[in-house]
């Protein structure tokens, strides 16, 4: 056999390797259910409120925003959805927290989302987008009070 | 008429024509409005302005344009130089090119109205105006360039762009008029849940489509048939087989190809099964890939048609053709990997990462459906192609491994790896060096050079693969390139394949002048082995120019010199 041809050889198996590691942790491990966070914890409403989004349950994700403050406060719930919309086909994201600031009564969420958005070939087909998260205790509940719209899945 | 002035008249001639033609079309326009009474009282004062700019184009426009233009037309009567010369050839083009594409959309326009049943209210008389002023201004134009006698080489190059410039437009037009077409029919079949209003399928869309389709097809029927029938042996032809229809065939099609089998994947494995009409994507990418299919396929089989007349020339086609698909394959197996590697790549970020707090469930899928589809289109096409490379190789030995092509083909992709790998090692190497000194070296820094592992992964076997192949090469004398000897054959039929023989077992091309005597000598054959014994002679000749004359079943081989 010549060299180039067991170089090819050598090549299809690592192939072979890639295309079975990879369809083994897709279809296996991939889509695990993730831990829910606390409910009375800043990173427990962001995630709810990203999960919200993700269901694409609108009403509940609106429910996480602050509404006396920031953004949310001159936003109707109409005006709100409208600036909600996005091209979602074929388009699929993920988000891990990178850190979380709580102080008394306010609290800093960075949060990093990976959207799989395929743009051409060799081209990274995952935007991060980094976001952080400003919350602020009300009563016993924290609420979202920016960003308020979702850029971040574009 | 020195060159400075001729410049003149012509950059002129341009500008005033194109102020008569604003005029003409102005007042044209002005003309349909008026017969359809379109106007108010109201707007009579933009009228008589309107009236009077295209009066005042036409008048002052009309006459220089025929000062101008007769002037260089009286020039290029008295002097035959003039007729055919390069800037000339510039001028007249860029008029037919101008004025084509004009007549092409407003015909179109036109076309879409006429469809749409005559409508006085969506007549347009600014297009319809320009539509008879640019085809006329087009026709004119045709006539004189059709008249050009002893066109200069420049000129013939000039010609030859408009000619492949139209011809493509006219064919993408053509081809994406069809795609539209299919489409627009496909979603109105009345199979697709959900739909609680629906157009008639006779909507805009389709007009716009079929409209398309005549004109885009007459274009390319008068370009590449007519304008482009008889020229088969220039250059500009091969790059417009080669780069654009058959490259652009094969890489729209694949594109088609690898979404259907991506989003098919993606369904399969449970992505988007709540999208309402998920399979409409098919009404666009199985058309696409018909059309690009055909096109694809009927330009290779042209291209080589019109090689098979020079054994060379063929192989040459055959040669660029296989390493064009060989490279297009590659590029979309490697696309795959990359993707596909991300995937291990993530599991292990998400493993050491405990606050992943959301992942939707096509996250996964939607990798791994566009890594297997890439990888399904292009690990056929690129070892069909890789292996007929190497069968070619193997026969031809150092002559097809001196082609340009294979040279080309190895160190773009030998470049574009060690470009890739630097790029990828810079960063792999900053964010360590940056998490070492800042002391923040972990997940982060992790996340940060993901795509360069991803693709410093990929990317090293493809160089180490393809330094393997030129270095083989090398070794057999692919760098070397063959002492190339100045040789001159005579003989009674200079396309005879005997010479082609030759010049394939010297791996350059020779000198062929025809013996012009009377009786004429028949050519002999040559056998593999006596081609081959001749390509020795001659690189053993003494001196560089070597002379061969072929008749009646001898060959002589004459080394000389100049004095």
């Amino acid at each position: 056999m010549k060299t180039s041809n067991r170089f090819l050889l050598v090549f299809g198996i690592i192939i072979v390797v890639i295309v079975g590691i990879a369809v083994t942790l897709a279809v296996t491990g991939g889509n695990a259910p993730v831990k829910l966070l606390p409910e009375d914890s800043p990173e427990g409403t962001v995630q709810r409120f990203l999960m919200s989004v993700k269901d694409r349950d609108y009403l509940k994700a609106y429910g996480y925003l602050a509404p006396q403050t920031g953004q949310v406060k001159s936003e109707t719930y109409e005006n709100w959805i409208r600036s909600t919309q996005t091209s979602r086909e074929s388009s699929s994201w993920k988000a891990s927290i990178l850190k979380s600031t709580v102080r008394e009564n306010s609290a800093t969420v960075e949060v990093a989302v990976d959207v799989f958005r395929p743009d051409g070939p060799l081209g990274n087909p995952v935007n991060t987008n980094r976001v952080t998260f400003i919350l602020q205790k009300e009563g016993d509940r924290w609420l979202i009070s920016q960003p308020a719209d979702i850029w971040w899945l574009y | 008429m020195s060159t400075v002035r001729r410049v003149f008249f012509y950059i002129l001639t341009v500008i005033t024509l194109g102020i008569l033609t604003a005029g003409l079309i102005n007042l044209l326009s002005l003309s349909f409005d008026t017969i359809l009474a379109r106007f108010t009282l109201a707007e009579i004062g933009d009228v008589k302005q309107q009236l009077s700019l295209g009066i005042a184009m036409v008048v002052i426009g009309g006459p220089l344009w025929f000062l101008f233009w007769g002037t260089i037309q009286r020039h290029a009567a008295k002097d035959s130089d003039e007729s055919g010369s390069s800037l000339r050839a510039f001028f007249l083009n860029f008029v037919l090119f101008i004025s084509a594409f004009v007549t092409v959309f407003t015909f179109t326009l036109l076309l879409v109205w006429l469809m749409a049943g005559c409508r006085p209210e969506q007549f347009s008389p600014g297009g319809t105006a320009a539509l008879i002023v640019f085809a006329a201004v087009w026709v004119y134009h045709w006539r004189v360039s059709a008249g050009e006698e002893h066109a200069t080489r420049v000129a013939d190059t000039v010609r030859r762009w408009y000619t492949y410039i139209l011809s493509a437009a006219g064919l993408l037009w053509l081809a994406s008029g069809i795609v539209q077409l299919i489409y627009t029919a496909f979603i109105a079949f009345p199979i697709w849940d959900g739909v609680i209003v629906r157009d008639s399928f006779w909507n805009s869309g389709t007009q716009n489509a079929l409209a398309w389709i005549l004109t885009g097809g007459m274009v390319w029927a008068f370009y590449w048939f007519y304008m482009a029938g008889s020229d088969s042996k220039s250059s500009l032809r091969q790059v417009y087989y080669y780069l654009f229809t058959i490259l652009g065939g094969a890489i729209a099609g694949l594109i088609a190809l690898t979404v259907t089998v991506y989003r098919v994947l993606f369904w399969l494995m449970g992505g988007d099964r709540d999208v309402v009409d998920y399979f409409q994507f098919l009404g666009w990418s199985a058309p696409i890939i018909l059309v690009a299919a055909c096109i694809w396929f009927y330009h290779l089989r042209k291209a080589e048609e019109e090689a098979a007349t020079e054994h060379e020339h063929q192989l040459s086609a055959l040669r660029v053709h296989h390493y064009l698909m060989a490279f297009l394959g590659l590029g979309t197996l490697i696309a795959g990997l990359i993707i596909l590697l991300g995937i291990p790549l993530d599991w292990a970020i998400n493993s050491l990462n405990s606050e992943i707090i959301v992942t939707e469930a096509g996250w996964w899928n939607n990798h791994l459906s566009l890594g297997m589809s890439m990888l399904i289109v292009s690990v056929p096409l690129w070892l069909y192609y890789w292996w007929q490379i190497n069968g070619m190789a193997d026969r031809a030995g150092a002559i097809e491994r001196r082609a340009r092509s294979r040279r080309i083909y190895l160190y773009v992709i030998i470049g574009a790896s060690v470009v890739m790998l630097a790029a990828d090692l810079v960063n792999i190497v900053y964010q360590l060096l940056n998490g070492v000194l800042s002391g923040s070296l972990g997940l982060e820094a992790l996340r940060n050079m993901k795509w360069s592992l991803q693709t410093v992964f990929i990317a090293l076997p493809v160089l180490i693969y393809h330094l393997g192949i030129a270095r083989q090469d090398q070794l057999l004398g692919a760098e070397t390139g063959a002492a190339a000897r100045k040789v001159t054959v005579l003989l009674s039929d200079t396309k005879s394949p005997a010479v082609s023989l030759l010049e394939l077992k010297l791996g350059y091309k020779v000198r062929r002048i025809r013996y012009a005597g009377q009786p004429a000598y028949n050519v002999p054959d040559l056998s593999d082995a006596r081609a081959e014994q001749l390509a020795a002679e001659i690189r053993a000749a003494p001196v560089d120019h070597v002379m061969l004359v072929l008749f009646e079943g001898n060959v002589m081989v004459l080394p000389y010199e100049e004095n």
